[in-house]
């Protein structure tokens, strides 16, 4: 028993606190996308009377290019992180990097739809 | 694989730890229960109640309108019906019995023992029970809510809904949605810190996935709805007008904020459901899960976009065309990732060996009525679609498919696949498979027929309908059908209650499942594990941990099978990758949870019927539990830190964890007060209107928000800084925080009294004293946390729980003076950066 308790003490000592700090860094990554395409559509949202009274959709060109360059970044960072081709098996850090990629992907989509309806329906309508 | 291969301990000698864990005996025990298992069952049961409640009250309604001109029912008792029926399946029903499934399931899911506020947890059931009382106990003074679940303005406001008929909507649904937000904070912070170790976040069950992104949804769409009901409820109370146009409101406020809430509250149902689908799919395919990732990133996808989806409720409501377009494309997007999950079931289905067992029926039922619900949601978040059938049956018919279809089903299906693990008894296959077979078809008698009468132009919500219209053979099929359906839900009930009673013993793994809920008896223990288990794969039953796969936590976890009498130990783990991080130690059985909910029933009921005294008593009362619940009790802390090396305590308790995640939810409060405000700024003409007092500069502000820095400041130096050390807590510094709390409150309501704002008159007005007074509660509560927390520093000097609340006031105080720059952004800020000074 005393040595159990030796062992557990050392144990404590020198463990983490906290989750790895990779994984956590995959995890916000992976947070990138939908929150930027969020922020992309209530700023498109907002944007629809202005725009009206610009007379010009330009704007909604801009914020959709600036939320797609940091969707696709943290997409591009995320995969660094699932990395495919490796051969390691599952771990926490890949499983979230996939996570990051797939989800980077869809809101891009839905990123460039929603900017894209800017295209074909006139803000003043 | 069997259960037997996983070591639950049950052979060792169990009874300090039956005794550490279980309630006393008869009705006092009852009453003081606080075990996750015990306050699950409380919220199915009690949730079932309100189905069988709710589904007579649809039973009524389609009597009525199976014939034409009918008068089974008064147009008044129609709107009445439609309105209890609609808010007992959303707020009674569906949300309650899905998160107490989760509370009965999670903790055993992942391997712990309880959730890590249970007394929170059995106070989030009593306000449940009491916000459902109020809500129905309208039928007793004959004030019934007749607004509809939805209780739009102006409709739902003094000027249109003068009675009480509101007020009892109003109060009862925010203390169920208070509850709903309790019962999801237990969930995140369970799954979060008190995972089995070794199972990190690519190893944990679907259904624990889901309950977490479940959790998460609620956390920020319920206070959009709490939000806008206390506005609602000034506005009733006091004239101030948030909703009314002739005072400066806006009546779109409300739809905006409620659906905010309303429509993430679809998938705050179906996804849960959903998770119980990649449950019982591999059980019962024998197969482990195809797609197990496309699953969960389709999960956490869908939570995300059913957030940007609220305007497709408003498509009717005159929004620009390009704003509309906007959203009918995210509208149509999230079939996306809901398309994924039917395939990966599909898949695993296709893959493996199925057993059509009930479970799976169920299973198979959802499939077909939920793709057919998807199909015609596609079609409504087309905008000139919509438009054509808003507020036709066609509606009624597609939510009905997408909310029976995609909820009821799964969830019949889970109730019969963990009833053996709930009750302790197997319950019936042969009437499990009548009762799907009578849902099944009643179901879709009852509503396919509704598309039709709705594209027909049959409209919602009438009570009647002529017979020269031609829709009374369609509503005759319709109700027939739905009486069919819901003799299949009571075979099915019955067969639950029948088995609770009779039925045969139930093995501890009845179906050969591959969850740690598994692995104990049927019904577990009530401390679920003597020995919690460590895995290491997403199939902990099918593919069981080696022994040394984790030797340390292996050597602490043995020793919790040996507590000390009376202490409830429950291990904790880091978030991501489910490493051991220690043990926690939970608190036991107390009546505060049913008085303190008991108190706030009170104060609403004050509310309800204007009386100021007994306001004032239940929010005494409230105040007075909450310090009678969360006084330090010896043995609840700290005992064994010198035994097990490392008990979390203090700043690094499970509590501190709880404050953080209030204080999240705190600041989604705050964020929809904010949005309210700038919401009216922007969409009404004249804002600040005529009359408004001009706004100080925001020098007074910045000065209070200094005030407030300097409390946090204060109960940070009075925190321990050495755990374990012999340095005194610093109740000197603690008392000081109070007292600077104090000043901040003073110097806020100073700026207050000098605006001289009318809130009566004006919603601009209404709004900035609201704001203010959010911040002034939490600054008062802060005052109150300090205080107490210095008093009980002076009692007790270094204590782990004088640790934990000073950490917590810490946090308190910092969220006080981060709601204090939001605030004062948007009261002050905002004026002058757009130059209006008003």
């Amino acid at each position: 028993m005393a040595g159990t308790e030796a062992r557990t003490r050392t144990a404590f000592a020198g463990s983490r606190p906290h989750s790895p700090p990779e994984a956590v860094r995959a995890l916000l990554l992976a947070s990138v996308g939908p929150a930027l395409w969020f922020g992309h559509l209530n700023a498109s949202y907002l944007l629809v009377p202005p725009s009206c009274e610009w007379r010009h959709g330009w704007a909604f060109v801009v914020v959709t290019a600036v939320a797609l360059a940091g969707i696709s970044g943290a997409g591009r960072r995320s995969w660094a992180l699932w990395d495919p081709r490796s051969h390691d098996g599952p771990t926490v850090v890949r499983f979230l990097g996939m996570a990051g990629v797939v989800l980077a992907g869809l809101f891009a989509l839905t990123t460039l739809l929603v900017g894209a309806s800017a295209l074909v329906v006139h803000p003043c309508h | 694989m069997t259960a037997a291969d996983v070591d639950t301990g049950r052979a060792q000698p169990a009874e300090r730890l039956t005794s550490a864990w279980q309630a006393p005996p008869g009705l006092p025990g009852w009453l003081m229960a606080v075990n996750h298992k015990q306050i699950g069952r409380r919220f199915v049961f009690t949730a079932l109640g309100f189905l069988l409640v709710g589904g007579l009250q649809s039973m009524f309604m389609r009597w009525q309108l199976g014939g034409p001109e009918q008068d089974v029912l008064s147009p008044d008792a129609y709107n009445a019906l439609f309105t209890m029926h609609g808010t007992t399946m959303m707020f009674l029903f569906a949300v309650p019995i899905l998160e107490g499934l989760g509370m009965y399931l999670v903790p055993l899911m992942v391997g712990a023992r309880d959730l890590p506020f249970p007394r929170l947890n059995a106070f989030g059931y009593w306000l449940y029970v009491f916000g459902g009382f109020i809500l129905y106990w309208s039928f007793v003074t004959g004030s019934v809510p007749d607004g509809g679940w939805f209780a739009y303005t102006p409709l739902a406001g003094p000027e249109y809904s003068p009675g009480s008929n509101l007020d009892f909507w109003l109060l009862g649904v925010t203390l169920v949605e208070i509850s709903g937000i309790l019962g999801a904070l237990e969930l995140v912070i369970v799954i979060l810190r008190h995972r089995a170790p070794g199972m990190a976040l690519h190893r944990m069950p679907l259904f624990a996935w889901s309950q977490l992104v479940m959790s998460a949804m609620i956390l920020f769409a319920f206070p959009a709805v709490v939000v806008a009901s206390l506005l609602l409820e000034v506005e009733r109370k006091t004239g101030a007008p948030f909703y009314d146009p002739d005072g400066g409101g806006n009546p779109l406020l409300w739809q905006h904020l409620f659906w905010i809430f309303g429509h993430p509250e679809v998938y705050i149902m179906l996804l849960p459901a959903t998770g119980v689908i990649s449950a019982i799919v591999p059980v019962f395919s024998r197969r482990p899960i195809i797609g197990y990732a496309a699953i969960v990133i389709s999960q956490v996808a869908i939570a995300v976009l059913s957030f940007g989806l609220w305007v497709h409720h408003m498509f009717t409501t005159g929004l620009p065309p390009l704003v509309l377009a906007f959203f009918a494309v995210s509208s149509a997007l999230i079939a996306i990732p809901s398309g994924v999950q039917v395939f990966a079931w599909l898949a695993t289905l296709r893959f493996g060996r199925p057993r059509w067992e009930t479970p799976l029926l169920f299973i198979a039922g959802f499939i077909v009525i939920f793709t057919l619900g998807g199909i015609t949601g596609v079609m409504v978040a087309a905008f000139p679609f919509d438009a054509q059938v808003h507020d036709s049956y066609f509606v009624v018919a597609h939510f009905h498919y997408v909310l029976i279809g995609g909820v009821v089903f799964p969830l019949f299906a889970g109730l019969h696949h963990w009833w053996p693990k709930l009750v302790g008894r197997q319950p019936s296959e042969s009437l499990g498979k009548v009762a799907f077979w009578t849902m099944f078809v009643g179901f879709n008698v009852a509503f396919f027929p509704q598309h039709i009468l709705g594209l027909r132009g049959m409209p919602r919500r009438f009570y009647t309908y002529p017979d020269e219209y031609g829709w009374g053979a369609l509503n005759l099929l319709s109700t027939l059908g739905a009486f069919a359906f819901a003799a299949g839900v009571l075979v099915f009930v019955t067969n639950l209650v029948r088995t609770a009673r009779s039925g045969p013993e139930a093995v501890d793994d009845p179906w050969g499942g591959d969850t740690l809920e598994w692995a104990t008896s049927s019904p577990p223990p009530p401390y679920n594990f003597a020995v919690p288990p460590v895995v290491t794969s997403a199939q902990p039953l099918w593919n069981p941990a080696p022994a040394g796969a984790d030797p340390t936590a292996e050597a602490v976890l043995a020793r919790l099978a040996d507590p000390p009498a009376g202490v409830r130990e429950q291990p904790i783990t880091t978030a991501v990758d489910g490493r051991f991080r220690g043990v926690a130690l939970l608190p036991g059985p107390s009546y505060w949870p049913l008085v303190t909910a008991l108190a706030m029933a009170v104060a609403m009921v004050g509310v309800l019927v204007d009386n100021v005294p007994l306001v004032v008593v239940g929010a005494s009362g409230t105040l007075a539990a909450i310090v009678g619940w969360v006084r330090p009790e010896a043995g609840t802390v700290g005992m064994r830190r010198h035994e097990l090396g490392d008990v979390l305590d203090g700043r690094r308790s499970t509590g501190v964890w709880g404050a953080a995640a209030g204080a999240a939810v705190l600041a989604v409060l705050l964020a929809y007060f904010c949005y309210a405000h700038l919401y009216l700024a922007v969409s009404v003409e004249t804002w600040p209107p005529e009359g408004t007092p001009p706004l100080p500069a925001l020098r007074p502000a910045v000065l209070v928000g200094i005030i407030c820095l300097a409390a946090a400041a204060s109960v940070r130096a009075g925190r321990p800084r050495h755990r374990g050390a012999d340095r005194l807590p610093g109740a000197g510094l603690l008392g000081l925080g109070a007292g600077v709390g104090v000043l901040a409150l003073a110097g806020g309501a100073s700026m207050l009294a000098d605006l001289g704002l009318s809130g009566t008159e004006r919603a601009h007005d209404a709004s900035l004293l609201v704001l203010h007074a959010f911040v002034g509660v939490i600054a008062l509560a802060g005052v109150g946390i300090n205080a107490f927390a210095a008093y009980q520093a002076a009692r007790l000097g270094d204590h782990p729980w004088v640790s934990a609340a000073a950490a917590i006031s810490a946090t308190w105080w910092t969220v006080i003076a981060l709601s204090w720059a939001a605030v004062a952004g948007v009261v002050y800020g905002w004026p002058q950066l757009l130059g209006s000074g008003g």
